[in-house]
């Protein structure tokens, strides 16, 4: 008997009978037992690629900054190359020779001990020292650039903050 | 279940004890091998990353002025990575054909080297070092999709691009000079190991090589990128500022290989130091070598006579000269004074051996200004008797002589002076030993030891080093006193006696404007076995002024000069011009503006 056969043999009135009957009904239809657990598991699914892109996402994002950091040591290394190579070339464009022919060529000549003047200027005292070095320039002391959080994996990162969770619940600072 | 399977059942599990067995065996194998640790561990570290070794860049040499004398650039190793290459694209031909284009490599020795690896293992040979930067400059903007190119321009470069991934450009830091011939002989070279390692060879490349090359740094790259930290920072090797001033070694280098040339002398040398520092402010060695071709050093010293710093290296009997000693020595000692005399009958016997002078006449009486002006060789034999052999060698061993100066060049040489203790040493010996002769000396020994005398009596330590930048720091060099042989009263009276000596021989040696004292030197070249007989000599002169307020001490030797054998007519002339090129460069005012000041 249908609940509509049910209603419509009591006039229309609501019985405990017919209200069991209703509850069973819906509580026990097969198709709505197997959406639920259908719906239950794509949840479940959605939370794991949730998690996976998430994880995904860390990773790719720091193999990307760890390769970028390994080509701009390289580059780095290439530039500190570079300025060693110009400032040599640069001691080359004022050797000694070039200065002496570029002079020449400029129309100087080098003069003779009779041509030379002086000139006394009292308490003069002509400074007897190259400084090629700039004043304390001291070697930085560099650690890591990235924070943990970039190198750690997801579970590395959990087990990190449950350590400071469980730590601060000890009464310890993180 | 029937007979026959139950066989089967047994047979393979048989089989399957046994593989298990044989893999617990080897297990246990493993497990017992003494080197398991290691070789696990190289594995892990292996598979985890790899170690790179990063070389800091050699540190760089300056003059006292602050130009460049050494320093590094950029060059490129090509090799070939043997997993890019494509043996069916005929990558080889491509590499081959490119490397023949821009590196000027051997196009057939290429092509047969990528086609035929060493090894079948083989993953990267190197095919040449040292291409210059520019020729991979030019090959990178050949190589490089610009936007003018065409479609066509652009495809075929991509298709060329694809063809060279086995091509590897490695950039490394080369050893350069400049001016690869001045100031050669006291900065040495750079040459490299059979591990590709540079090392510094002669000069202060040789004498300060680790400080120069700095510490190697040894980094872990880890093969997850994850992992990748910033290198550390690698310091710098130290770089050098010299003593030398490089337009005055340029001057003196001209004027000593004209010199040489002028003279007919086989090789010369010319040093210049600054005797209240013992800094050298010159240091000219002929022959010299073209450092930026160092491999030429080991035919030219096959050829014999070629000594690459002859100033530190190359001993010889000085002569003359070597008479400022026994003079200096005696007066110290107080057995002369300038006004002693002594009658010169132009011969002496001493130990045995008679002693002539160097004309072979006597010229009577002398003070003891007429013996050093005159250069008599029976009359410092005299005066080298009357100090007596131990006070004599002892004077000679606190001027210098027979130990190295210390200078900080690397193949400095300490000469030989025998002592009265040794077997070799004869009585007659003092007497030769007193004018130059049976001794020997380098010339930055000389210089050092007449330097006593142009700085009251104090011999300072030769240094070529006169500051040292490390960690962007800059630490000076204090100068060092090596040693006191004579006192300041003895070191002024006998430089006026030799300023006096100049002057009265109207001297080629005498600089206008500037009072300086010196001593000429003639000493013979001895032929093995056979003595003096060779007919040439060593040419030399000491000088140094100005005689109120020393600045500069010059020593200048011409090996076998051929025009004349004379100290006095060959070495000589040479000081003024190296005077005026020193004062004019240091600036050291003629007397009378000086003393105008004073």
């Amino acid at each position: 008997m249908t609940l509509a056969s049910s209603l419509k043999k009591n006039k229309g009135k609501w019985n405990m009978n017919s209200l069991r009957r209703l509850t069973q009904a819906y509580i026990i239809t097969p198709w709505r037992k197997q959406i639920s657990t259908g719906m239950l598991i794509l949840v479940g699914l959605l939370v794991v690629i949730l998690a996976a892109s998430l994880y995904l996402d860390v990773t790719a994002r720091t193999l990307a900054l760890g390769r970028a950091i390994l080509m701009m040591e390289n580059e780095i290394t290439e530039v500190e190359m570079l300025n060693a190579h110009l400032r040599t070339q640069l001691g080359i464009l004022t050797s000694s020779a070039m200065m002496e022919k570029r002079a020449l060529e400029m129309g100087f000549r080098r003069i003779e001990a009779s041509e030379e003047i002086y000139l006394v200027v009292p308490g003069y005292v002509p400074l007897d020292q190259t400084p090629l070095s700039s004043p304390s320039k001291k070697v930085q002391s560099v650690t890591y650039s990235l924070p943990p959080i970039y190198t750690q994996s997801l579970v590395d990162w959990l087990k990190t903050k449950l350590d400071e969770w469980a730590n601060l619940e000890r009464g310890k600072s993180p | 279940m029937s007979q026959d399977y139950s066989s089967r059942y047994i047979l393979l599990g048989t089989l399957f004890t046994v593989v298990a067995a044989l893999i617990f065996g080897q297990h246990v194998a493993l497990l017992l091998d003494k080197q398991r640790g290691a070789i696990l561990e190289e594995v892990r570290a292996n598979h985890l990353g790899s170690i790179w070794t990063i070389h800091p860049p050699r540190g760089l040499i300056f003059d006292r002025k602050g130009q460049l004398l050494a320093g590094n650039e950029m060059v490129y190793e090509v090799g070939i990575d043997y997993r890019s290459i494509n043996r069916e694209a005929n990558d080889a031909h491509t590499i081959a054909l490119i490397g023949n284009v821009y590196f000027s490599l051997d196009y057939n020795q290429v092509k047969v080297t990528i086609e035929n690896p060493p090894n079948p293992q083989q993953v990267y040979l190197p095919l040449a070092k040292g291409i210059e930067k520019d020729k991979v400059d030019t090959f990178q903007t050949f190589l490089k999709v610009k936007d003018e190119d065409s479609r066509t321009e652009q495809a075929e470069k991509a298709r060329l691009a694809k063809h060279l991934r086995g091509l590897v450009l490695q950039p490394y830091m080369k050893r350069v000079y400049p001016e690869p011939l001045l100031a050669s002989n006291v900065l040495g070279f750079v040459g490299y190991t059979q591990q590709g390692l540079p090392v510094g060879y002669f000069g202060v490349e040789a004498k300060y090589n680790e400080m120069l090359a700095g510490t190697p740094v040894k980094i872990w790259v880890p093969n997850d990128p994850r992992m990748v930290q910033d290198f550390p920072p690698i310091p710098e090797g130290v770089s050098l500022i010299l003593t030398i001033d490089r337009e005055l070694q340029a001057a003196i280098e001209k004027i000593l290989e004209e010199s040489v040339h002028k003279s007919g002398s086989d090789t010369g040398v010319i040093v210049v130091l600054d005797p209240k520092t013992g800094e050298v402010l010159a240091m000219a060695s002929y022959p010299r070598l073209d450092i930026s071709r160092y491999w030429d050093y080991e035919s030219l010293s096959q050829r014999g006579q070629f000594v690459f710093n002859r100033a530190i290296s190359a001993m010889y009997e000085p002569g003359s000269v070597f008479k400022i000693f026994t003079m200096a020595g005696a007066l110290d000692k107080g057995v002369v004074t300038e006004d002693t005399i002594y009658l010169d009958k132009g011969a002496i016997e001493v130990g045995g051996l008679v002693i002539y002078n160097w004309d072979r006449a006597g010229h009577g009486k002398q003070t003891m200004q007429g013996c050093m002006q005159l250069s008599l060789n029976v009359c410092l034999a005299w005066v080298a008797t009357q100090l007596g052999a131990a006070d004599f060698y002892a004077y000679l061993q606190a001027f210098g002589i027979g130990h190295t100066t210390g200078i900080d060049l690397d193949g400095e040489r300490a000469g030989i002076l025998k002592l009265p203790q040794d077997q070799l040493w004869s009585e007659s010996e003092i007497g030769t030993n007193s004018f130059g002769q049976g001794v020997s000396a380098t010339p930055i020994q000389m210089a050092a030891a007449i330097s006593a005398l142009a700085n009251d009596g104090k011999i300072m330590r030769p240094h070529v080093v006169r500051a040292i930048i490390k960690d962007g720091e800059q630490f000076m060099i204090t100068p060092s006193v090596s040693s006191i042989p004579i006192s300041a009263k003895t070191a002024h009276t006998l430089t006026e006696m030799l300023a006096r000596s100049l002057e009265a021989e109207a001297s080629a040696a005498l600089v206008d404007g500037y009072r300086v004292a010196g001593k000429t030197g003639t000493g013979e070249i001895a032929i093995p076995g056979l003595g003096y007989t060779s007919g040439e000599t060593n040419a030399s002169f000491a000088g140094w002024g100005p005689v109120d307020d020393p600045r500069f001490v010059v020593y200048i030797w011409l090996e076998k000069p051929s025009t004349s054998i004379w100290g006095s007519e060959v070495a000589a002339p040479i000081f003024p011009k190296v005077v005026e090129q020193i004062t004019l460069l240091m600036n050291i005012p003629p007397d009378r503006y000086r003393k105008a000041t004073q």
